[in-house]
């Protein structure tokens, strides 16, 4: 009887701790959590089928409201994701690209300039920004070693389990129940429909004039901050070394004279690229040949609406399609099935955009369970442009 | 006949661990193979593909008709011994589990997957602890002690999956390394368990009132 009683004893411990683990996982995962798009969409990344992205787009805001995967899959058969966070620090980028490559090992890496153009440091040392990006990681070597390189060594725990910050969120409940359902229903579904895809159903009107006419000719630089510089050439040796067909794009902006210098600094940033063998898509500069209306087109400075991102997408995946090479992978019937559904839902969060900046309705749009239920009073059908 | 329920409960559970190892081969080849479809030869894809389907229905109907055993016998021998109880209800809860695993997929998924896989430990411990309940009572030390390696082989095989699910964040490149020792052990405990089993079959034909 005293070896049964040991193993008994042995098993009732070993699942009570299982079940504790399981637990506090389940608390970390899904309620005591800070849910939001960021979260859905880097997650909604790792629930791809590894091998199965032929692009895959990197960035901050600038990148994930600008360019619309199923509009992409729609007219030119690849399938992309926008593996994009909340401004993104500049070594995050570097740990997305790893990320990408341990994954997916796509056809073609976007990156969207951004981290790398601010005039100093101070939204790589953002925690909040980091927060949005790392936290909704997997747990691996690349999470890893940027918590290594870049957390401050007290602050480190709550990276790796994330409940040590976010325990108090109970007390927000039940505001934050929707994007726990979000969430929820996400993980339960295994994908997600707009590919990371996010926006605001908004005209930006601004009485500060935009000098978007004046960046075609503006061939004048600004040096990139030191360290930002560093990071940069880092994750292009990165690239090099690990055969990452990587190129750097620049999105469209509402730029104005507070924003200017960021434009001498894309600039920069195209020289030091291109020497080193990149490509660098000034799409920035391209506004005009992209149909972009500066008065039409955006919902603030820094972000395009969906009038915008449809012309952009277009531009931008022809543009990949025809110099880069970008060819549809091969899908089976039910990823095909899957790709469908995600134009459709793409085409129905367009129209309702429109219908909701028609009214004057600003909000935004994202993978979110309310926004999803309401996407269904719309048509899914392709969206033809004027 | 001493336990005469317990007899037919272990005599059913004896085809039941014979159809489990077939399944976990049958399984081993398909990953394999699954894991090295070329699927830019088409021809060569779709015959794969409908071979493996038939391996796959294979799979499930084996994995139904040993479940069914086991459920089965676990009601009959309980009645002899009560441990037989636990892994009754622990059988009813893997499958539970896995009827929910098939409609979630992502985090959710892994986390009713597990919960599955822990529930199907518990079964095998509680039956191995039922039957070494008796033998123990027969005085049966060769049952005993195919008992307690039983066991210890369940205990190897958890702590490898564990080690590969840790070791594997750290070090990918050795995930395929682990998968092929994992279903080594795999193997090994099944013939550990069925050689338990029969052994477990033989006394109770033996023990008399």
């Amino acid at each position: 009887m005293r070896f049964q009683k040991k193993v008994t004893r042995t098993v009732k411990v070993s699942v009570f701790l299982l079940i504790i683990m399981a637990s506090c996982l389940g608390l970390q995962q899904y309620v005591l959590r800070n849910v939001d798009h960021n979260s859905l969409r880097v997650e909604g990344f790792y629930q791809e089928t590894p091998g199965s992205l032929d692009a895959v787009f990197i960035g901050a805001s600038d990148m994930y409201t600008s360019f619309i995967p199923g509009r992409a899959y729609e007219k030119y058969g690849f399938t992309s994701y926008l593996l994009a966070s909340e401004s993104i620090t500049s070594d995050g980028v570097l740990t997305a690209v790893k990320e990408v490559v341990r994954t997916q090992n796509p056809q073609l890496v976007v990156v969207e300039a951004n981290a790398f153009l601010y005039s100093d440091t101070k939204n790589d040392q953002n925690q909040a920004y980091i927060h949005k990006f790392f936290d909704n990681l997997p747990f691996s070597l690349n999470k890893l070693d940027y918590i290594q390189k870049n957390v401050p060594v007290d602050d480190r725990w709550e990276y790796i389990f994330p409940l040590i910050k976010y325990h108090g969120l109970w007390t927000e409940y039940p505001e934050r129940f929707y994007m726990m359902a979000s969430d929820l229903t996400l993980d339960m579904r295994g994908y997600n429909y707009l590919k990371g895809f996010r926006t605001t159903a908004q005209v930006f009107k601004s009485k500060t004039p935009s000098l978007n006419e004046q960046i075609y000719t503006e061939h004048d630089t600004l040096p990139l901050d030191p360290k930002l510089e560093t990071q940069l050439r880092e994750l292009m040796d990165y690239a090099k070394q690990n055969d990452v067909n990587l190129v750097f794009v620049r999105a469209p902006h509402y730029v104005t004279k507070s924003t200017y210098d960021r434009v001498k600094r894309s600039n920069q940033m195209a020289h030091i690229v291109n020497e080193e063998g990149f490509s660098y898509y000034t799409f920035e500069s391209d506004a005009r040949d992209i149909g972009i209306d500066d008065q039409h087109d955006f919902y603030n400075e820094e972000h395009m609406n969906v009038y915008g991102a449809l012309k952009f997408t277009d531009y931008v995946a022809e543009r990949f399609v025809n110099v880069e090479d970008l060819k549809p992978g091969f899908l089976t019937d039910e990823q095909k099935e899957g790709w469908k559904e995600v134009s459709k839902t793409s085409n129905q969060l367009y129209r309702y955009c429109d219908d909701m900046m028609t009214k004057g309705n600003g909000r935004g749009a994202q993978e979110d369970v309310v926004t999803l239920f309401m996407l269904d009073n719309y048509s899914d059908a392709p969206i033809e442009r004027k | 006949m001493k336990y005469p329920k317990a007899l037919t409960g272990v005599r059913l559970f004896v085809p039941a661990e014979i159809l489990c190892v077939i399944v976990s081969l049958l399984t081993f080849i398909i990953v394999i193979l699954v894991n090295n479809i070329d699927f830019t030869n088409m021809q060569q894809t779709d015959v794969l593909i409908n071979r493996l389907a038939v391996g796959y229905l294979l799979v499930n109907i084996f994995s139904i008709i040993a479940f069914v055993l086991k459920l089965v016998g676990f009601q009959i021998a309980r009645k002899d011994e009560r441990q037989f109880r636990k892994s009754l209800f622990f059988s009813v809860i893997g499958m539970i589990f896995i009827l929910f695993g098939l409609f979630t997929a992502g985090t959710f998924a892994s986390f009713v997957w597990g919960v599955n896989e822990v529930a199907n430990l518990l079964v095998v411990i509680y039956a191995i602890l039922a039957i070494y309940n008796l033998a123990e009572k027969e005085d049966d030390q060769d049952v005993m002690k195919r008992g307690k390696i039983a066991l210890v082989f369940i205990a190897i095989i958890f702590g490898v999956a564990v080690i590969n699910a840790t070791i594997t964040i750290f070090i990918p490149t050795v995930d395929a390394v682990f998968k092929i020792l994992g279903a080594a052990l795999d193997l090994l405990g099944h013939a550990a368990y069925l050689s338990f089993l029969l052994a477990a079959k033989k006394m109770l034909k033996n023990a008399t009132v």
